[in-house]
């Protein structure tokens, strides 16, 4: 176990987070219109799961959107955002997104929200609502085109099913310490459910709290946060296209999950700036305790789970490249009772000894203002033990303000 | 030790510590050691199970990868009754005539089925249902071959040993009296009563009987067949036409599955788990019949519309579990498809034509067949290979079982 662990000192050492190069798309009333294209098409000379095979992390409930990049060519993602500030007294929002995979095109209005800021009580508030993504953490709004990586954090697949989005509304309230360098948001969101692990109108909500800390050379932020959702009768349909839902020979069986995830994160990074460098770190943990019953046409189990997620990164930038380092490890505690081992097997939820795990390094290279070419490595071991592949990519992402 | 590293992290005074290094580095590398030390990072999983049901799962000697039986609260499982109940089924007494028992039309060599279309009761009545194995009969949701208001093997044992139309054992309100004083008036029977049900000194009584039957019947249970050791892990347990067999069965063309699924390969199913809200209690018309065309089945037996008067419900059947299938011929309600290789043809071509005779139609045309039974294009090797699949679900433990075998014999 401790010799798996070992590449977290040498991470943790290194530590120090980035500003994104490219931020995921939050917006406040004090922005201009803007309209951005963002792409991301990579090259993949190897994939996690055979084709037509599903990814299937041993022991954990997966669902939403994970689904890991095939090998060959595909355009991970394309995005249209846009902007618009009406008199400074809201705006709109929205973001139309395109992702491609097993050669399929799927376009998708992925948000659409309006939102505004008001001063009350000598405090600054800010209401949104609409389509929106989570506020809790930006690991959960995964984007080929906007993240570092090419492929989505595993915390982010096994735990919320790749990028969040959902109907809901959120409301913060936002301050800055100044004397202390520091700047607060404290907020609640309400969604109608329509995101794994919650199913749709049985709502998930959450409560946030991020801290950033800024001097001169140096910024750090923390968020601490916790997500409740609930799910009725919840079924995997990421490959619900094409494929056998029955006890085919060695597949999973088909299950439902109704129950609740109560989802906690904690998020640290810290940014320092020296000279011509920019060194960053940042640790994630998110936990899902969940709580309910896991069914077939026939059978059920009781569960009660617990799914941790720990996830290093770091960076080191000097001008037009840049150096990057991620590290994540998941383990799961199940418990079911009134069941059989038999059954739980064959819902894909024996898992002991198996700690899904990937290391991905990457360098990225800003050769133009509006493009950077991202070369990685990954070695992934997350469907199952000793299934280990190693994933070497090359890639651009691409960004362009029309406006 | 979170939320203090947390805070050690964000004290505001650090910020005027020039050095952004130290701020940095301190707080954030001995939180993460502190936490991912003090967090093991390592997966289980457990399976519990409580007293109780272990204490089940011994007295039904049940392999541990079958789920536990729903048992009625009313009637609690015990030795002494499934003991009882043995004896009852090989009985003849119980019969008003003394001349059938349960173990007239339910033979254990034939996964306690009988081997004929349709059999007779004790009174030389002809019944127009197929008798039904008894393998796995705890798992159904309801019970014989199409009854929604059958919930407990209770209220079904009634029919057998009551009825009079058709009679069975012949049992009726007349004979009652008769037939009770038989295990009344039987020293070793009066010992079993009394085993079975300590609290009651009433002697044998109807309802003892049927809960009694009922216990034994619940220990009915097939899970050794080459099919189990495949689920437990023996890969080599099915031969490679098994496995073919058994990705055809589960697939998109022949959708056997959907009504035919689960470890009792049945969705009418329910065990100690099931919620109430959750249970199915499903019936199809799998196209073996369309009299007149309009969908009817022979007039004799129309499955669930005898229940219900509606149209709909014609030939409404619910699916049987298939496990012992190989022993159970003939099949279907009737018993009118005579091997394996004949339903899987019945299957593939999307129902039954009966060319000539009063229930002369195509089954294939009924509008009241399920939606799941389209009729396919199969070769004789994938055929084969469904029929040999099916054979794996054979348990040679169960028809050879000394616990349900004839215990009068015995003596
Ligand atoms: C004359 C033959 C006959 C006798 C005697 C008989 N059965 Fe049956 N049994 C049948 C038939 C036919 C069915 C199907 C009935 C139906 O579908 O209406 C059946 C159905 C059943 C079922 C339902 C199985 C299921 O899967 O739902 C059980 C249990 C059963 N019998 C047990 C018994 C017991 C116990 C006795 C003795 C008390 C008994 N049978 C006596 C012929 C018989
Ligand atoms: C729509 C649901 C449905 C599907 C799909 C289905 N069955 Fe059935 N099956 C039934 C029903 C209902 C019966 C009982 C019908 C009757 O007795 O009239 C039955 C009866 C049977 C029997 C006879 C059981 C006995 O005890 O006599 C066999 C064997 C069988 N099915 C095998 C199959 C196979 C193999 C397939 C796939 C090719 C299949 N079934 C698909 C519903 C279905």
């Amino acid at each position: 176990m401790l010799k798996r662990i070992k590449p977290i000192w040498l991470l943790s050492l290194l530590s120090i987070v980035y500003q994104p190069v490219m931020a995921h798309q939050k917006v406040s009333l004090s922005e201009k219109d803007s309209i951005k294209v963002l792409a991301a098409i990579t090259y993949r000379n190897n994939q996690i799961v055979e084709s037509g095979e599903i990814w299937q992390p041993q022991g954990f409930l997966v669902g939403g959107e994970a689904v890991p990049a095939e090998d060959g060519a595909s355009l991970d993602d394309a995005q249209l955002q846009g902007y618009m500030n009406l008199n400074k007294e809201y705006y709109v929002a929205a973001k139309l997104s395109a992702h491609s995979h097993s050669g399929e095109n799927s376009l998708e209005l992925e948000n659409l929200w309006f939102g505004t800021e008001f001063q009350f009580a000598q405090q600054m508030f800010q209401i949104e609502a609409g389509k929106i993504s989570t506020e809790v953490t930006d690991t959960i709004n995964y984007h080929s085109s906007i993240d570092i990586f090419s492929q989505a954090p595993l915390s982010a697949d096994i735990l919320f099913g790749r990028h969040f989005t959902d109907i809901g509304a959120r409301f913060a309230l936002m301050n800055s310490i100044d004397q202390l360098n520091s700047s607060y948001k404290l907020g609640i969101e309400l969604f109608s459910g329509d995101n794994f692990p919650a199913t749709s109108g049985d709502g998930s909500i959450s409560a946030f709290s991020h801290l950033t800390f800024q001097s001169q050379s140096f910024q750090s932020i923390a968020k601490l946060w916790v997500m409740y959702a609930k799910a009725e009768q919840r079924e995997d349909v990421r490959y619900s296209e094409g494929h056998s839902h029955g006890v085919s020979v060695d597949n999973v069986v088909q299950s439902f999950f109704t129950g609740d995830t109560l989802s906690t994160g904690i998020y640290l990074d810290g940014t320092w700036d020296y000279e011509q460098w920019r060194f960053h770190g940042e640790f994630e943990w998110i936990q899902a305790q969940i709580d309910g019953q896991i069914s077939t046409t026939t059978q059920s189990a009781y569960m009660d789970a617990v799914q941790s997620s720990y996830r290093l990164a770091a960076f080191v930038e000097r001008e037009k490249h840049s150096l990057h380092l991620e590290y994540e490890i998941l383990s799961v505690d199940n418990e079911f009772s009134h069941t059989t081992e038999t059954f739980i097997e064959q819902v894909g939820l024996s898992n002991n000894g198996f700690e899904p795990n990937r290391l991905s390094v990457g360098w990225h290279y800003a050769f133009h203002p509006d493009f950077i070419l991202r070369t990685e490595w990954m070695r992934d071991e997350s469907n199952e033990l000793s299934q280990v592949s190693s994933i070497v990519s090359l890639g651009i992402q691409w960004r362009y303000n029309l406006l | 030790m979170l939320f203090r590293s947390l805070g050690r992290l964000t004290l505001p005074k650090l910020s005027e510590v020039d050095s952004s290094l130290s701020f940095m580095f301190l707080p954030l590398s001995l939180f993460v050691m502190l936490f991912v030390s003090g967090c093991n990072v390592s997966s289980t999983t457990t399976v519990t199970s409580t007293e109780t049901e272990q204490d089940l799962r011994t007295l039904l000697d049940l392999p541990d990868h079958m789920p536990l039986p729903a048992i009625p609260e009313f009637n609690p499982l015990t030795k002494e009754k499934i003991t009882l109940g043995r004896f009852l089924f090989y009985d003849k007494q119980l019969s008003a005539n003394q001349t059938q028992s349960c173990g007239s039309c339910h033979f254990q060599s034939d996964a306690f089925a009988d081997g004929i279309s349709t059999p007779i009761g004790s009174t030389g009545h002809a019944l127009v249902r197929n008798s039904q194995g008894l393998s796995n009969v705890a798992y159904n949701a309801t019970f014989t071959w199409s009854n929604d208001t059958f919930f407990e093997l209770e209220d079904q044992l009634n029919v057998p040993i009551r009825a009079d139309d058709p009679i069975e054992l012949g049992v009726t309100d007349a004979e009652l009296d008769t037939v009770l004083s038989r295990f009344n008036n039987d020293e070793k029977y009066q010992e079993m009563f009394e085993a079975a049900f300590p609290d009651s000194d009433s002697g044998a009584t109807m309802n003892k009987v049927i809960f009694s039957l009922a216990s034994f019947v619940r220990t009915m249970i097939s899970a050794k067949s080459p099919y189990d050791e495949y689920l437990l892990g023996d890969k080599e347990a099915l031969t490679a036409q098994q496995k073919l067999g058994f990705s055809l069965f589960n697939g998109e063309k022949f959708e056997c599955f959907h009504c035919h699924t689960g470890i009792n390969f049945t969705v009418s199913y329910k065990d100690a788990n099931t919620l109430n809200d959750a249970l199915l209690f499903p019936f199809f018309n799998n196209g073996l019949y369309n009299v007149n065309s309009d969908g009817s089945y022979p007039a004799e037996d129309q499955g669930l519309f005898d229940l219900s008067s509606d149209p709909t419900d014609k030939g409404k059947f619910r699916p049987p579990s298939l496990r012992n299938i190989e022993f159970t011929a003939p099949y279907m309600h009737d018993g009118s498809i005579g091997t394996l290789r004949e339903v899987v043809e019945h299957y593939a071509r999307g129902g039954t034509l009966t060319e000539y005779g009063v229930n002369a139609g195509d089954g294939k045309n009924s509008p009241y067949k399920s939606a799941l039974i389209l009729g396919f294009s199969a070769t004789d090797e994938e055929i084969d290979a469904v029929v040999s699949f099916l054979e794996s679900l054979s348990d040679y433990d169960f028809i050879n079982n000394e616990k349900f075998s004839n215990p009068h014999e015995e003596n």
